[in-house]
């Protein structure tokens, strides 16, 4: 079916078919992946990511090289189906500050040995009240006073240059230091060793969750649900009504932002309010919304009465399933031999690494 | 021969739950629909037609189950299809011997009748193509090759076949209106319907749907010889398709004849607040006949008009332009959305002070996302080119943010722009955004509710409002907030003759009280009889931007766009081409009147507003007016220009690079001539 897919939009000039998020083009092979085998993909990398980057010490620590290795493989799929650009042309893009926070929340605020434990590591010395934090609160203020807003990057700089004035409790952590960045005469930024290993490792085991979710996002067409989910055995109204709940959430994004934008034209965002006023906003667009999915509803129900869906004894279905190809096998064999030498045998990836003294 | 449909004394309330209980919506319909007829059925909005669609469905009262035992106080009579009983309510025996109320027949009209709703969005139900057209052959239970051969057949009747491959890859959202609408009458014809029941089909489309949905129709009728049942507003569209026209109001069905008997009589029409055509009230008002009675098409209008001797001096020229500062200035706007959708390509316009103009164009065309971008709802102007509200760039932040201060935004659909639980609420929210003292809130929204005559409701739920009320309520929000700009969106879609009349008196008298006033709208009678100046949009592009006359004139541009212009236009050009072709185009009811008996001076347009300079006192960006030499010499473009215009609609809709028509642009500009002309293959030469 996929090759006639792509024979098909050739033929057409149709290139691209619309999925869950915006679009892929057709023919590549993700296109041509089963929407199951794409869940088995996200779920075992997600998996096997997670296995990676909490692994303790005393069995060698977080594997990086592994963890790169999956990346590396959820990036060339993003690339294959043509879909990478949407995350950096899109509010996908969050995703790196996202990966960014986690970097520095690991590399500075959270210095325990690498496992699934996490805690929080808040300086137990002392804050250090001094004039530059009088200053930099001060200075703060001021431009808040005067422009009613305060940059987000100029924010961010003045914040992390007082935290860098903060003493790093270096007694306080459980391995000797790694790096030291000095910044001023006085003042240096300690690195623990193990800290920038689970910074990186975590920083790459959530990438590839999180875009290998994008992935199942971005490559997925949600009229391919229906029907494997009857592969799965689900009766078929039960797999129909799932559909509808895709069809239905396209509405409800359409009418959702048609109220937003009635609210924005009638001043929603011409005053500078409180999280609360915004919140209410949220609150008073659930009123049309509601009233609008509920109508929606009782048509959709008309509609499906006319069709004659409820007095219906014996339905076909008519090219709903798609086949299980032996690509589809492969990647499949692909992810469990992944998954049996990294969980069952224990298998490393960054020897390599070991091997110069960083295991 | 039993007849398709019979309704026999039907009454029927919908089941209520909680308050009083409704009214009755079909209060005794007596009605016979003919194997192979096309019934046409008319009424006010509340008549109870889509009531009474439903019911020949059989989706009343399986639908909307009365409650248990209250059976005969919500349902009465007796709908019958193809001369089997469909729904009859009677007594039956229960298991224990007690006899109660219970509905009989065969419950179901499918797969014998299909119906057809209004909204495009709530009839597509799977997520591709395919599987919608053969959702209902599917439900069928036919074999897969059946199926596939139905599906086949039933996409080439309503014109999609050239779809059928890449069916299975097409989403709902690439599909426009017409298209869905076309789909869902495809997955009907799949199932081998006899009857359709089609409820105001094309009320949500564009002009190009309309087409799309009445071609499909007309080719069923024809070649398939279905029965079809159709709920419709114009005029013209039934004229043309119907064989008998069924006037409904108040839940009654108030009279049944043929087209000419029912369409002759403008009086029982307008009685019953519906459209009568342009040609018949032309007729009425100016003592038109034909045939001893009232002409009410172009074509009879035509021979009616060869006996008489119209004095075009009559008719008031176009005024002059509004001269007032320009309020909003659009240079060179590109506009891309964020998932790649290149909407505008390449926009210039300006909108001067007290001016009323239409803004028009096919779905797709970027008229909305162009008022949109000046409203401010999209924020700070990302794209390339500029826009300028009062002078201030719409590129600063802080000017967007405050932009909707000046610039009013009316959406298209009442329901999804009312937010708050009660009448006040609604008109103070957008005044409580501005941070206004509450005594000025107070004085405001009492005021704009007795604009809109709505200060009896001002502690209403918005719920319990009619539609018509609520477009008011919206209305209201918006001139509160006092902005010096108000864009309408598609005021009258789905609004009967009295509705439009009065949302249309509402917005041409705060034209006159000094708001400049931008309608976008499909509505070409509404443009004809109330707007002096069009900006047509197509592909992204401003195809034509000058006066009404002017645009209504071409009738090549016309075909091209696939828009229909008015009847009284129509008439005008045929008494051009067939009695005098120096006559000037007459565009509305009220020229024709004019020309026709003299007594009352047509005013296509507003002159008075032309003359009145920037309103004082308003708050602005500070941008001086522009008084300097604005000069406006429209000349009628020849018919003749007409026959450039070639592009074939379809081939315009799917690939923009087929536009290689010429197409005469009008630009209002406050100096030079107004007219040039210009390829369109120019304008659009960032089309890929």
């Amino acid at each position: 079916m996929g090759a006639g897919i792509s024979e098909a939009g050739r033929r057409l000039e149709k290139t691209r078919v619309r999925t869950f998020l915006y679009s892929m083009r057709i023919g590549t092979p993700v296109e041509r992946l089963h929407v199951i085998t794409k869940v088995v993909l996200m779920l075992t990398l997600s998996t096997l990511a997670l296995h990676m980057f909490n692994i303790p010490v005393e069995r060698g620590g977080p594997d990086l090289v592994g963890l790169a290795l999956l990346l590396l493989i959820v990036v060339a799929l993003l690339g294959a189906a043509r879909v990478a650009r949407y995350l950096v042309t899109s509010y996908l893009v969050l995703a790196l500050p996202v990966l960014l926070g986690i970097f520095v929340w690991w590399l500075y605020f959270n210095r325990g040995l690498p496992g699934p434990r996490m805690q929080l590591y808040l300086w137990p010395g002392y804050v250090p009240l001094g004039l530059s934090t009088v200053v930099l609160a001060a200075a703060l203020a001021a431009l808040y006073l005067r422009a009613r807003s305060v940059p987000g990057p100029l924010a961010a700089a003045l914040i992390l240059w007082w935290l860098s004035l903060m003493p790093p409790a270096l007694d306080e952590s459980p391995m000797t230091s790694w790096a030291r960045i000095p910044l001023g005469a006085a003042v240096a930024v300690d690195v623990p060793r193990w800290a920038l290993v689970v910074a990186v490792a975590k920083v790459l085991g959530f990438a590839v969750m999180i875009y290998s979710t994008f992935l199942l996002l971005l490559t997925t067409r949600d009229a391919e649900v229906a029907g494997a989910l009857r592969q799965l055995g689900v009766p078929y109204r039960a797999s129909f009504y799932a559909s509808l709940v895709f069809r239905n959430l396209d509405t409800v994004m359409a009418d959702y932002t048609n109220i937003r934008n009635a609210q924005v034209a009638r001043g929603a965002m011409v005053a500078r309010r409180g999280p609360l006023a915004r919140l209410a906003d949220l609150a008073r667009i659930s009123v049309p919304l509601v009233a609008s999915m509920i109508r929606r509803s009782v048509e959709m129900g008309i509609a499906l009465y006319a069709r004659g869906f409820y007095s219906a004894t014996r339905i076909t279905e008519y090219r709903e399933r798609r086949p299980f190809t032996y690509v589809d096998w492969a990647v499949v064999a692909l992810l469990a031999a992944l998954a049996v030498f990294d969980v069952v045998l224990g298998y490393r990836f960054d020897s390599m690494l070991r091997l110069a003294g960083y295991g | 021969m039993p007849p398709a449909v019979e309704l026999i004394d039907l009454w029927w309330r919908y089941p209520s739950y909680g308050g009083e209980g409704h009214q009755y919506a079909l209060r005794g319909i007596n009605l016979r629909v003919d194997e192979g007829e096309f019934l046409a059925i008319v009424g006010p909005s509340g008549a109870g037609k889509s009531t009474l669609c439903y019911a020949m469905a059989g989706v009343i009262p399986h639908m909307f189950s009365p409650p248990y035992g209250e059976e005969p106080e919500h349902f009465r009579g007796e709908v019958r299809i193809e001369g089997e009983t469909l729904t009859k309510l009677e007594m039956v025996e229960d298991p224990s011997g007690a006899r109660r109320p219970a509905f009989t027949g065969r419950k179901y009209a499918a797969p014998t009748a299909g119906l057809l709703l209004q909204d495009p969005e709530n009839q597509f139900l799977r997520m591709d193509l395919l599987h919608e057209v053969a959702f209902g052959a599917e439900l069928l239970g036919l074999p897969e090759d059946e199926i596939e051969r139905r599906v086949r057949e039933a996409m080439e009747i309503v014109g999609l076949g050239s779809l059928f491959p890449i069916a299975h890859l097409v989403h709902p959202s690439e599909l426009s209106g017409g298209q869905k609408q076309r789909a869902a009458i495809a997955s009907f014809l799949a199932m081998r319907p006899r009857i359709l029941i089609l409820d105001e089909p094309t009320s949500d489309l564009d002009p190009m749907g309309k087409l799309e949905v009445m071609g499909a129709i007309d080719r069923l009728r024809r070649e398939h010889d279905l029965t079809i049942i159709l709920v419709e507003h114009n005029p013209e569209v039934i004229m043309r398709h119907a064989d008998r026209v069924a006037v409904m109001d108040n839940g009654e069905v108030v009279a049944v004849g043929g087209v000419e008997e029912i369409y002759s009589d403008p009086d029982l029409l307008r009685g019953h607040g519906l459209y009568p055509s342009d040609v018949s009230r032309i007729g009425q008002e100016a003592g038109l006949r034909y045939g001893g009675r009232i002409p009410i098409s172009v074509e009879e209008g035509l021979e009616a008009l060869r006996r008489e001797r119209p004095d075009f001096s009559r008719v008031e020229p176009d005024g002059e332009p509004a001269r007032g500062e320009p309020v909003i200035e659009v240079e060179g706007v590109h506009y891309w959305y964020e998932d790649g959708t290149y909407a505008l390509r390449g926009v210039d316009f300006r909108i001067h002070d007290g001016e009323f103009v239409g803004l028009i164009g096919q779905n797709g065309s970027g008229k909305t996302t162009i008022s949109k971008l000046i409203a401010g709802v999209y924020g700070r102007f990302k794209g390339r080119g500029d826009i300028r509200v009062m002078g201030a760039s719409l590129r600063d932040r802080r000017v967007a943010e405050r932009v909707p201060l000046h610039v009013g935004y009316v959406f298209q659909n009442p329901d999804h722009q009312i937010f708050m639980r009660r009448v006040y609420d609604e008109v103070a929210y957008g005044l409580r955004n501005l941070r206004l003292p509450s005594g000025e809130v107070d004085a405001r929204v009492r005021e704009a509710l007795e604009r809109v005559g709505l200060s009896h409701k001002v502690d209403e739920d918005p719920v319990f409002l009619s539609r018509g009320e609520r477009r008011r309520l919206t209305v209201a929000s918006i001139i509160a907030m006092r902005p010096r700009v108000l864009i309408v969106d598609e005021p009258t879609t789905g609004q009967d003759f009295r509705m439009t009349e009065d949302i249309m008196s509402l917005l041409s008298q705060l034209n006159r009280e000094g708001s400049t006033v931008i309608v976008i709208t499909h509505d070409m009678s509404m443009v004809a009889e109330h707007l002096r100046r069009v900006i047509v949009m197509h592909f992204g592009v401003v195809v034509y931007d000058g006066p009404t006359r002017g645009f209504f004139s071409d009738e090549g541009l016309l075909r091209s766009l696939s828009m229909s212009p008015p009847m009284a236009v129509k008439l005008s050009h045929a008494y051009r081409r067939s009695v005098d072709p120096s006559a000037p185009v007459l565009i509305s009811v009220r020229e024709w009147v004019a020309a026709l008996k003299g007594g009352a001076r047509a005013s296509p347009g507003r002159p008075g507003a032309a003359a009145r300079g920037p309103a004082g006192g308003r708050r602005g960006y500070g941008a001086s007016p522009d008084r300097s030499g604005y000069t406006f010499t429209f000349s009628p473009c020849p018919a003749s220009t007409s026959a450039n215009s070639s592009m074939a609609s379809r081939g315009a809709r799917s690939t923009s690079g087929s536009l290689g028509a010429l197409y005469t642009v009008y630009r209002w500009t406050s100096s030079g001539p107004t007219r040039e002309r210009a390829s369109a293959m120019a304008l659009a030469s960032s089309i890929p």
